[in-house]
């Protein structure tokens, strides 16, 4: 087997500490992200940190693939601080409103463009949406196996056959399987490093490809928003009628208190 | 004007951000209340570069500039000024070494101490000699092959974790501040030995100590910078080093208490409302805002003078004298914006406003940055 080429989808995202600065725009329905900053969506991290595991043991190749708007760059400029070889962005206007599906066929449209690829490493869902979608998708329109909430992978580069372990509900599953393949990851497959600051002075170096619809010769019925079914419905703000009640005392006479109010709020049965 | 930071140093900003809170939040609470010096934190800096940020490629650095060295600095100091004080102050003996050192003498020692996890400090401070450096009472006297220096020195920040020291010494007493020399000290070399660690009111997590110096014989290649001149090198080391060491670590500080405040003025309910609706705690929050923003132009504009190589002594002292100030000032609103939750010691700002005091007094006092940026002004008085 040539030196194994990876490919790893990431998903530039709010960050969570600043979901108190995010708005929904009661008429396009989409996400303001104000002035949350932007990060890689952490399980994205994880599945890149696995590339990069893989490229140190077996000098494989790392391209990062992106659907993103341009202002995402330092997210993409991190992916080659941590050591990517290259990144390839997917910008376009029309690929905005993109749901899951299109989103997936533009990635898709992307990593075929690109060249091909021995395995495509994703997280298993996005902080963002949560939806789980895109990695199942991607991985059919791609032609390949795909395999979801996977907490390991490992590669045999002489085969080209990787092992692969994925978890469910009950317990685990574990294959074998000649690549390419794709795999939506899940925070078990690897501990994320930061980049090194020494790096960072020179990814600006590294290629940054930045492709249109065009490029990758994309349906232009599938993608962004006419591209994706799915359509947000009515959008309303959550209220919380929920309380904090302060107990004090001894730990007897608190108890007395918990169990009696949870029996008052029908949760445990009456005594 | 271009007033924005380039992708690297938004990038070396994010990454210290994660750092500070993935590494240093988590434990800060912890280390204040047991004064534990964050050995393990240092070894995580050393493991992503970030006691090496500012530094040439050439010695062991990361390249980048002194403004990357501030956004650490800031950032960390968000989470964990005791951190930020152990970083800095680290970062500030490695300086030193930088501009005065001789070629053999960089090679030796920047390397262990941007990457190999040596711990640097510097030490000037004696009890007697605060403000005033002419009264240093430290001796070194040259003998064939050496100096042997005799005497005590005070709160030497990381002093009982460095492995690698700048002590400054009287080499012509006669001379007063023109009669002191530097000189690298390694650990372990008979005649050093740490005496009495301090029981601070802030920064608790950071190490400060006395030095017992007696006989301590150090090798003339040694001698840090020109003889007699020393004096000289640790102004123009501490006029960088205020900058990242205080200015930074301040503005950190008073960042993060604004957040806090920020947030509690929006979630907390009296009177049927949030407390953010009323005029006078609004008014609170744009006086903290609006000092953190002029402190952050101030400090910010000092390190690019130093990354352009203009002189930066000046608004160097003006970025400290105004963000210590202001951190102090922010914490304290903080707590009061917070009443009794924050003077609990379960919330983060009564140990906010203790590490803040700290950034008023070392580095050089509020009182001596006035004295700096007077001079300055005014000029030499015939």
């Amino acid at each position: 087997m040539n030196i194994p080429r990876i490919a790893v989808c990431v998903k530039p995202v709010p960050d969570p500490a600043y979901y108190d600065k995010i708005t929904v725009d009661r008429t396009t329905k989409r996400l303001q992200r104000g002035q949350a900053p932007t990060i890689m969506n952490e399980l994205d991290r994880y599945a890149l940190e696995k590339a990069l595991q893989l490229k140190e043991t077996l000098q494989a190749e790392i391209t990062v693939f992106s659907m993103a708007p341009s202002n995402s760059r330092l997210v993409l400029l991190e992916a080659l601080a941590l050591g990517s070889d290259k990144v390839v962005l997917l910008n376009d206007i029309d690929f905005a409103g993109a749901d899951t599906l299109a989103t997936a066929y533009t990635l898709a449209r992307g990593i075929t463009h690109t060249g091909t690829f021995d395995i495509v490493l994703m997280g298993s869902e996005s902080s963002d949406g949560g939806t789980e979608q895109v990695a199942a998708q991607l991985g059919e329109m791609l032609g390949i196996p795909r395999f979801t909430h996977v907490t390991s992978v490992s590669l045999d580069s002489q085969s080209g056959r990787f092992d692969i372990t994925a978890k469910h509900d009950t317990g685990v599953n574990r294959y074998r399987v000649q690549g390419p393949v794709l795999c939506g990851v899940t925070r078990e497959i690897a501990t994320p490093r930061l980049p090194h600051l020494r790096n960072i002075r020179h990814c600006i170096e590294k290629p940054l490809i930045t492709l249109d619809s065009k490029a990758i010769e994309a349906d232009p019925q599938r993608i962004g928003d006419k591209g994706s079914p799915t359509k947000a419905g009515a959008i309303y703000n959550r209220e919380s009628t929920r309380q904090g009640i302060m107990l004090q005392g001894t730990p007897d006479g608190i108890t007395d208190r918990i169990l009696t109010e949870m029996r008052r709020l029908g949760v445990l049965c009456q005594a | 004007m271009e007033y924005r930071l380039s992708p690297q140093q938004e990038m070396v900003r994010d990454t210290a951000r994660k750092f500070a809170r993935e590494v240093c939040e988590p434990i800060a609470a912890e280390i204040d209340k047991s004064h534990r010096f964050p050995r393990e934190t240092f070894d995580k800096m050393t493991e992503c570069g970030i006691t090496a940020v500012g530094f040439p490629v050439a010695y062991g650095g990361t390249g980048l500039d002194k403004l990357a060295q501030v956004l650490v600095t800031e950032e960390i100091a968000r989470k964990c000024a005791a951190t930020a004080a152990i970083f800095s102050i680290h970062q500030g003996t490695a300086w030193t070494i930088h501009l005065f050192g001789t070629e053999d003498q960089k090679q030796k020692y920047l390397r262990p101490l941007l990457t190999g996890g040596v711990i640097g400090a510097f030490s000037l401070t004696e009890p007697n000699a605060g403000s005033d450096a002419s009264n240093v009472q430290t001796i070194a006297v040259e003998e064939e092959d050496c100096y042997v220096l005799n005497g005590t020195k005070c709160f030497c920040s990381n002093g009982g974790q460095a492995g690698i020291f700048v002590i400054l010494a009287m080499t012509n007493p006669e001379l007063k501040t023109r009669g002191i020399s530097a000189f690298i000290v390694e650990k372990g070399t008979p005649g050093l030995s740490i005496g009495k660690t301090e029981d601070k009111m802030g920064i608790c997590a950071s190490d400060t100590s006395e030095l017992i110096i007696k006989d301590l014989r150090v090798p003339k290649e040694n001698l840090l910078g020109k003889l007699n001149r020393g004096f000289n090198h640790a102004l123009a080391s501490i006029d960088g080093s205020r900058i990242t060491v205080a200015a930074a670590q301040a503005l950190g500080i008073a960042e993060e208490a604004l957040d806090l405040s920020v947030q509690y003025v929006k979630d907390r309910v009296q009177f049927g409302k949030p407390i953010a609706v009323q005029q006078g705690l609004q008014w609170y929050i744009a006086d903290m805002k609006t000092r953190i923003e002029a402190a952050r132009s101030l400090t910010y504009r000092a390190a690019a003078l130093v990354d352009q190589g203009e002189p930066y002594a000046t608004l160097g002292a003006m970025a400290k004298y105004f963000a210590s100030e202001t951190a102090v000032y922010v914490t304290n609103r903080a707590i009061q914006l917070h009443g009794g939750y924050g003077f609990m010691r379960d919330y983060p700002l009564e140990r906010m406003y203790r590490d803040a005091k700290i950034t008023e007094i070392y580095e050089g006092t509020s009182e001596i940055q006035k004295l700096v940026i007077s001079r300055e002004v005014i000029g030499k008085i015939q």
